[in-house]
């Protein structure tokens, strides 16, 4: 107990000399030495007692205690060094991933919006929206309507992407636009960094045209002029007042796939355009204020009936459409969510394993402490003042590993950030900040607490007798033998559930990695060309422009072929439709018609994407504006819509002239892309020649010898070159985009595959550990039974008999418990069935084969203990 | 060893043994059997010191520096460990006596002329 600068022998010498000095004074007022001595010893006391008493007695406050239990915790923690790596390391791993895991799921799911007052903001769109599958898009007049009659909005705005070229004195510049609605900044709630925001009214036809532009524009092209409000620029030939700047920090939207090439730049008031009284164009999305108080389910019920008046109204093109009212926050989350939930989930399981296996280190530690527990217990120590001096020693060991694991996992979220998919939306923001490290606080004291517990309880249990006893009593030794088994038995089923998890989404990701998605990807870089409307009305000379441009692409060092198409896969850009087959009945009302993704290319693009001609012949020189309009469909289409026919020949219509379907004959049959992402549906493809359907934004594919990158700089010359106010942006390999298109997958499966490993190493060492402590405890009984005249291979198979029996009970819940979990894990699945027997037998052959193994090395041990030395220890 | 004596008897409040013990040492070295003896004279026999408790307050006392210890030679030719008061001890003594006489005035006035008079 006097543990400082004197040693307890000195003490020991003092406590003598008192009682001597005592029994002096005591014989002297006339005892004999034996009542002296007893006297003597009486008026002492007992002085471990006395102490124990002492100190509870005379420390009133708190913090004198905590300061005495965290001393003499960090005292005893530096006397095993060994064990307290072991086990601040293996806590600094679990808080680690688990505070990182948490900041990307409250960066990207959790935090609130950057608009005012976010919870108000709802996402609308169309539902039951036929043809174009699932998607959140509305149309305008739709829009209208409910802008009209919904009483629940405060403000709603509706917007969409525009390809925007800005010409003027400092050179032409193409960028992404917001074609949107007077209230969009309204809706937000977000105030302008200079000038102002939508007047309303502002999108009236008729009205000169006003644009809030970005704050990246306002620097780069405007060189952060504060007077640049009010100035009139030209957006697409029309002339445009720029009315404000807005913040750096301002993104909107910011969960469309365009993002990732470029963020909206100019937001501008709507233009003119037919398909704003099209109720059958979806092309707008919706996004609004519900008035405070508002509840989600009130704004359903309310806008429902506008919906059906809607049908009733316009059966051709409402039937069967209600709406969606999704809060923005889970809307811009999207598909992230449920991956990064489960990412959550797999994450507290890891934890769950890491307190597991710190309980197990600190029983094994508290079993050697059991002694030095019992004997406090017995000097008078209350149980509360132990258990509370064990749990300040498991709080310090887990505050150790959280200052560890915090920087674990700043490093985490950092590598997060460069190497996340930039497909989850504002992955970007994700950092170790304040909820964060509250969160991270939560978790160890939880934690603290969590492994704490068992040692606490374990050394409580036992008596004075018991603890001394040499051998300990069968019933309290077998009582912690079995919470240790349990332990462990729960980290292999904590380890199983993560593998299978791991498994089924490698295997999914396997799946959709096989796919064939129609085009082959290396070595073809992309970038976006929209033509000004000002220069380039004319259909011809969009034609013109990109064959000119071909040509000198083409001369590049390099390149191999070169070409243009307005929609190709993976970006997003689609150009979908209804379209006629000649023959075919139109459908009747309400139901679907042929649709289909519908390309415009230039010849060369097949081959330059590397798309196989399965029948007939591909565009060429033949295919100019005069001459027989020709298409291209994909096998898909061919299938769909010419079953057991030869297409070749037939014609179909995608495009209406004054009333007459213009028809198109069918020249080729060409592979189908997976256009939509790598597991969406491939939908049926029809190709048009460009140069006999003209479009003046269009996407250059370039195939290359070399390296993609290397050629941006010619390519931007050749563009250049030909018209210096036209500009050329958004670069991107097809590489690029397939690897992003795979990233929403293989981010969470990495991860999971990570934290599966680190539970099957956590778990085998926790068999390993508890093996081998029950080596070194039944050391004797092995040692007697190899005396009879057991081989050894009798106890290694015991040992293993043992160690299987837990792997088996644990893999055994394991399962169980995956089974239990399938279904929230169907949804992030592939090709794979979420309860797939090869995957679970694999994990438990997986589980079983590394505890054997765990199991084997200690069994080892126990068939070399030598029956001599052991019997002669007794 | 048994706690239910140990909970019924008024415990000594840390402050308090230890002013005790800084004023036994007031008048020379002592050893610890001297100054347990000397607290249950001078208190009349009202404070009960286990003699055993008085060793992790000496041992305090002396991590503080407020008393010096040294082993020695007692009077009937014992070995003992005697303690002395610093300087340090001194100014401790002063600061605590005062602050216990005003906190013994401030309980006499609140507990009224008769409680306190007992």
């Amino acid at each position: 107990m006097f543990r400082r600068r004197r040693p307890p022998a000195d003490f020991a010498a003092e406590i003598e000399a008192h009682l001597q000095l005592e029994v002096d004074r005591l014989r002297e007022a006339g005892l004999s030495r034996e009542e002296a001595e007893a006297a003597a010893r009486r008026a002492f006391g007992n002085v471990t007692a006395a102490q124990e008493r002492f100190y509870e007695a005379g420390r009133w406050l708190f913090g004198d205690r905590l300061r005495q239990d965290v001393g003499f915790a960090l005292r005893l923690l530096a006397r095993s060094p060994i064990l307290t790596a072991a086990v601040v390391g293996t806590l600094a791993l679990g808080i680690g991933v688990t505070s990182a895991v948490f900041s990307l799921v409250h960066a990207v799911v959790l935090r609130p919006l950057d608009y005012e007052r976010p919870h108000e903001l709802v996402q609308l769109y169309e539902s039951g929206l036929r043809g174009g599958g699932e998607a959140d898009w509305v149309s305008f007049p739709n829009f209208q309507d409910w802008r009209r009659e919904g009483r629940v909005f405060e403000d709603v705005a509706a917007y969409r992407y525009a390809l925007v070229t800005l010409t003027g004195p400092e050179g032409a510049e193409s960028m992404l636009g917001l074609e949107t609605t007077d209230r969009l900044f309204a809706v937000l709630g977000v105030p302008p960094l200079l000038g102002r925001t939508f007047h309303a009214g502002e999108d009236r036809p008729g009205r000169e045209g006003a644009a809030v532009i970005s704050h990246s524009l306002w620097r780069r092209r405007f060189g952060s002029d504060p007077g640049v409000a009010g100035r009139a620029v030209n957006i697409d030939g029309r002339s445009c007042t720029v009315v404000g700047v807005m913040p750096a920090s301002f993104r909107f939207p910011n969960n469309v796939p365009l993002d990732q090439v470029v963020s909206v730049d100019a937001w501008i008031t709507l233009r003119p355009s037919p398909d704003l009284e099209e109720r059958g164009s979806h092309n707008f999305w919706a996004v609004a204020r519900l008035r405070a108080g508002t509840g989600l389910d009130e704004a359903r019920a309310a806008l429902a009936p506008i919906a059906e008046r809607l049908a009733r109204q316009h059966p051709d093109t409402n039937a069967d459409m209600g709406v969606t009212v999704a809060r923005l926050q889970d809307y811009v989350a999207g598909s992230a969510r449920p991956a990064l939930l489960l990412l959550l989930g797999a994450v507290a399981l890891v934890l769950l394993l890491t307190c597991a296996n710190v309980a197990n280190l600190l029983l094994s530690r508290a079993e050697s402490r059991r002694r030095e527990m019992a004997v406090r217990q017995a000097l008078g120590a209350s149980r509360g003042r132990l258990v509370r001096q064990t749990l300040t020693e498991s709080l310090v060991l887990a505050l150790a590993g959280a200052v560890l694991g915090l920087a674990l996992a700043h490093l985490g979220t950092r590598l997060v950030v460069r190497l996340g998919p930039a497909a989850i939306p504002r992955l970007q923001q994700t950092a170790v900040d304040a909820p964060v490290l509250l969160f991270t606080a939560a978790v160890t004291v939880g934690v603290g607490i969590l492994f704490g517990l068992a040692p606490a309880l374990v050394g409580l249990g036992s008596s004075l007798q018991a603890a001394f006893r040499e051998a300990p009593s069968r019933a309290s030794a077998g009582g912690r033998r079995f919470v240790r088994q349990l332990l462990v038995a729960g980290q292999v089923a904590l380890a199983v559930m993560l593998l299978i998890g791991a498994g089924l989404l490698v295997r999914s990701f396997a799946q959709v990695a096989g796919l064939d998605p129609g085009f082959r990807a290396p070595r073809v870089l992309t970038a976006l060309v929209n033509l000004s409307p000002s220069r380039y009305g004319d259909p011809a000379r969009q034609v013109a422009f990109f064959e000119e441009a071909l040509r000198g692409i083409r001369e590049l060092p390099g390149v191999l072929s070169a070409a243009v198409a307005n929609s190709i896969p993976l970006t997003g850009i689609n150009d979908q439709g209804g379209f006629a087959v000649e023959g075919r009945p139109d459908p009747p009302p309400g139901e679907d018609g042929p649709f289909a993704n519908r390309p415009r290319v230039s010849a060369g693009y097949f081959d330059t994407m590397g798309i196989r001609l399965l029948d007939g012949r591909l565009f060429d020189e033949r295919d100019r504006p005069g001459s027989p309009l020709v298409v291209i469909v994909s096998d898909l289409a061919a299938r769909t819509y010419w079953p057991g026919v030869d297409p070749i020949g037939r014609r179909v219509a995608v495009d209406w002239a004054e009333g007459q379907a213009v028809w198109r004959e069918i020249v080729g049959v060409v592979r189908g892309t997976r256009h939509f992402g790598l597991e969406a549906p491939p939908k049926a493809e029809i190709y048009l020649p460009h140069a006999q359907a003209p479009s003046p934004f269009m996407t250059l594919v370039v195939r290359v010898e070399g390296d993609p990158a290397g050629l941006v700089r010619g390519i931007r010359a050749r563009i250049a070159g030909l018209d210096p106010e036209q500009a050329v942006f958004g670069f991107q390999t097809m590489d690029e985009l397939l690897s992003n298109a795979g990233a929403r997958r293989r981010f969470p499966m990495a991860l999971v595959t990570a934290f599966a490993a680190l539970a099957l190493l956590l778990a085998a060492i926790g068999v390993y550990g508890v093996m081998a402590h029950m080596v070194v405890q039944r050391r004797r009984e092995i040692g007697v039974r190899l005396a009879l005249g057991a081989r050894p291979d009798d106890v290694v198979a015991l040992v293993l008999r043992n160690g299987v029996r837990l792997t088996l009970a644990g893999t055994a819940a394991g399962l169980a418990g995956a089974v239990a979990l399938s279904r929230t894990l169907s949804g992030l699945l592939f090709g794979v069935s979420a309860m797939d027997p090869a995957t679970y037998a694999g994990v438990a052959a997986v589980l079983l084969a590394v505890a054997g193994f765990a199991a084997y090395l200690p069994s080892r041990g126990a068939a070399r203990v030598d029956p001599l030395t052991v019997l002669r220890e007794e | 060893m048994s706690t239910q004596d140990d909970r019924d008897r008024v415990a000594l409040l840390q402050g308090t043994l230890d002013l005790l013990i800084l004023r036994t040492l007031v008048f020379g070295p002592r050893h610890g059997q001297g100054i347990a003896r000397a607290i249950q004279q001078t208190s009349e026999d009202v404070l009960l010191v286990e003699h055993g408790a008085l060793y992790p307050a000496l041992q305090r006392l002396e991590e503080k520096g407020w008393i010096d210890a040294r082993w020695g030679t007692s009077e009937n030719n014992r070995r003992a460990r005697f303690y002395t008061l610093t300087r340090k001890g001194r100014g401790q003594l002063a600061r605590e006596a005062s602050r216990w006489r005003r906190l013994a005035a401030a309980i006499g006035r609140v507990l009224g002329p008769e409680a306190a008079g007992r």
